[in-house]
């Protein structure tokens, strides 16, 4: 009961954010995030099929999550290099992502589980750009204006979301647990996740 | 099973520790950057303040030129000598009014074009005293400007007049003339023009090297100091332009300033 209602209102609070990314675009139209409308439209629609299949058919669509997450985490990845003045490092986490991504989809199971290597790239990758992001802001004068960076929102969510997720993705996939409270985890991120991108795209783009 | 929910509960603290911990470590990094660029930038403005007032009195003491003040009281102690009491007695009180206007209005950024007007014209009142004949003056205000309400930045026009007449008019053998122009733009920007027939700057220059009388120079340099300050300071945009006429156009110099007052 409770597991479903924390994936209700995981599902609310993402499809909130991807309404105030629609309603505020105007704003940061011209700016690196004008394609995030897109990424949270693709997110609402892949995790209301997912909650309608597990429901109805009871059954995980991983398959769709794999397809998700390779296609979110290249999207940030171009995202970063997009927006860090150094472009190589982030080049280069590209190309190893996309190597690792090869690697998954030719020695794991699509359907089975999620793809491990993809999965654990994609989220060490992503830590990796909000830490040079955030060197970068701190070494400018814009971080004055932190608290109304509209960068520094979506990457905060980043970073708390991968923070909390890679560690215990690690631990519950190493031990065998069956308690329903490990199952809040996710969709708590999730909310995190979300909540900082809410806060961010009310932020004027600059 | 009580093992597993031990293990379930230090996951579930752990990741929460992680989260918090996260939040507050960046908050607080964060936080604390911008206290030292708000601090920097305080000291900054204040470095700037300093240095602001620093020439501000170095103005005031350009603008109250020594030598100025001797030629006005030789000039008053002339006509007494002379018994020309009336006149002796308009010297001096233009001269007090003027030394009031220089100490009212040097503590002031801003005055009216009005004020302005009324400091430079007592100005050459005095010297025109000094000189007699030799030296004509004339102003030119456009009717569009708004002299009441409109402001400039407190007495930075004196200097280049008092250049003007020293180093243009003093050494030429004939009589001199020096015109003022204040031309509308817009509603917050006008130009003002100080133009002389005097010897030029070049001829000047040369005559001053062989006094070795620094004071144009040092004078120069404070207008170019203020005017690069008053554009720091994002209240004003102003520009100033020399201009030495040609030997076939006569002698003398014109000095352009634009000025543009911002919100």
């Amino acid at each position: 009961m409770i597991l479903e209602l924390a994936d209700s209102v995981r599902t609310g609070v993402l499809i909130i954010a991807f309404l105030v990314s629609v309603y505020y675009w105007k704003n940061y139209k011209n700016s690196a995030q004008k394609y995030f409308p897109f990424l949270m439209l693709f997110a609402t629609i892949v995790e209301v099929t997912g909650s309608v299949r597990l429901y109805y058919e009871k059954e995980t669509s991983n398959f769709l999550y794999n397809v998700y997450l390779i296609i979110s985490f290249v999207f940030l990845l171009i995202w970063f290099i997009t927006i860090l003045k150094r472009k190589i490092i982030p080049k280069i986490l590209l190309f190893v992502f996309l190597a690792a991504t090869v690697f998954s989809v030719f020695t794991e199971s699509a359907t089975g589980d999620l793809y491990f290597y993809m999965l654990m790239t994609g989220s060490v990758f992503i830590l990796a750009g909000a830490f040079l992001f955030f060197k970068q802001l701190i070494e400018t004068d814009a971080a004055v204006y932190f608290i109304k960076n509209q960068q520094f929102w979506i990457m905060s969510g980043l970073l708390v979301f991968y923070i909390g997720f890679l560690p215990f993705y690690l631990l519950v996939r190493n031990l065998d647990l069956h308690d329903y409270r490990i199952g809040l985890v996710i969709p708590l991120l999730n909310i995190l996740l979300y909540g900082c991108f809410i806060i961010g795209f009310k932020c004027p783009s600059k | 099973m009580s093992q597993q929910i031990n293990l379930v509960f230090f996951i579930l603290f752990g990741i929460a520790i992680l989260l918090v911990a996260t939040m507050i470590g960046l908050f607080l990094v964060f936080s604390r950057k911008k206290n030292q660029i708000i601090e920097a930038g305080l000291k900054k403005e204040l470095e700037l303040k300093i240095h602001q007032y620093e020439v501000e009195l170095k103005a005031l003491r350009s603008q109250m030129n020594p030598h100025f003040v001797h030629n006005s009281l030789n000039a008053i102690q002339y006509y007494i000598q002379r018994n020309e009491v009336e006149i002796s007695e308009n010297y001096l009180v233009k001269f007090s009014k003027l030394i009031r206007l220089f100490f009212e209005y040097s503590g002031k950024q801003n005055i009216t074009i009005q004020q302005e007007i009324e400091l430079l014209q007592n100005y050459l009142y005095l010297e025109k005293l000094r000189f007699e004949a030799k030296l004509n003056y004339e102003f030119h205000i456009d009717e569009r400007l708004d002299i009441e309400c409109q402001q400039i930045p407190s007495m930075l026009l004196q200097p280049i007049v008092e250049n003007a007449v020293n180093h243009g008019i003093f050494h030429k053998e004939e009589e001199g003339n020096i015109s003022v122009s204040f031309v509308y733009l817009d509603h917050q920007s006008f130009v003002v023009t100080i133009e002389d027939d005097g010897i030029g700057m070049t001829r000047s220059k040369a005559i001053l090297k062989n006094n070795s009388n620094g004071h144009q120079h040092r004078s120069s340099n404070v207008i170019r100091d203020r005017i690069e300050l008053l554009n720091q300071s994002k209240s004003w945009e102003i520009t100033f332009d020399t201009h030495e006429k040609m030997p076939e156009q006569g002698s003398g110099t014109t000095i352009t300033i634009s000025f543009s007052q911002k919100n």
